[in-house]
């Protein structure tokens, strides 16, 4: 970890301006792509969140909020001034993600999990590595930006 | 870069989510389609709860390393060319135990080489 955090320092200013946007556009890619799947079919979203236990009730409520938040986030990341929130907020949509999936590997018989094409097929296990990969990377692009702006002082 | 410059490559990202999305969707909205018309159209029923089985919709083959939990019949059959000709449409709430035990007697399905008895816990849609 400080190794890693020393190679950063020595990194141009630009390498990291571009690393940082990178992520954004990394994370907006996953979120505007899942958004957009979710509306499209919601029907089959809220018929499988209905499934679920602890959800079912709330089903339709869930099933607009989920893609909803995502297309917020989206035009959080697109918009410059306010990417640094929209990282913030796309790592805690992900990590919320990430407990449902662990507390269904945990404790539901059934998996429902209605995600976008990229993560179909993948089994629950990778496709919490995959969310946590990607909370990581949202954090180390928070990171990134907030020592880009300590040295733009 | 400058923030025009920033918002413009990231409304470009968006697109190109949606069009991606939308090109690799095509597929499996005609599998969706062919269903509706009363037809089968999966190569796999897997069993996702007790007394009910349904068509596996993704391409490829269902993962048997999903088949966890232990159940009284198989987690993944085959559907026959004979079954694809004959089964009747997926009711909405997906085959029974009943419906599965008369497509095992008419040939119509086989269980799967690597199946076992169990639930199958992966996606299917």
């Amino acid at each position: 970890m400080i190794n890693l955090s020393n190679r950063l320092f020595q990194m141009g200013k630009k390498t990291q301006e571009g690393i940082a946007f990178a992520i954004c556009l990394a994370c907006l890619f996953l979120f505007a792509l899942s958004a957009y799947e979710k509306f499209t079919d919601m029907e089959r979203f809220t018929a499988g969140l209905a499934k679920v236990r602890w959800i079912g009730t709330y089903a339709a409520m869930v099933a607009v909020a989920v893609p909803s938040l995502e297309l917020l986030i989206s035009l959080l990341l697109i918009i410059p001034a306010t990417q640094h929130l929209g990282l913030w907020a796309f790592a805690t949509l992900m990590g919320v993600f990430t407990l449902y999936i662990a507390s269904m590997l945990l404790w539901a018989e059934q998996l429902p999990c209605h995600c976008n094409l990229i993560l179909t097929h993948l089994s629950f296990g990778q496709h919490l590595v995959f969310n946590i990969g990607f909370i990581l990377l949202a954090l180390g692009g928070v990171y990134l930006r907030k020592k880009l702006k300590l040295q733009n002082k | 870069m400058t923030n025009l410059k920033k918002m413009a490559l990231g409304l470009l990202v968006a697109v190109l989510a949606v069009g991606f999305s939308a090109f690799t969707s095509k597929s499996e909205l005609k599998e969706h389609r062919a269903l509706k018309a009363g037809k089968v159209v999966a190569d796999h029923i897997v069993q996702i709860g007790t007394n009910e089985f349904r068509e596996y919709l993704l391409s490829g083959t269902p993962n048997d390393g999903l088949c966890l939990t232990p159940a009284s019949k198989d987690c993944i059959y085959q559907v026959t060319p004979l079954g694809k000709d004959e089964m009747p449409e997926q009711p909405v709430d997906g085959y029974s135990d009943e419906q599965i035990e008369e497509f095992l007697e008419n040939s119509w399905i086989e269980s799967a080489p690597s199946s076992s008895a169990a639930l199958y816990s992966g996606p299917y849609q």
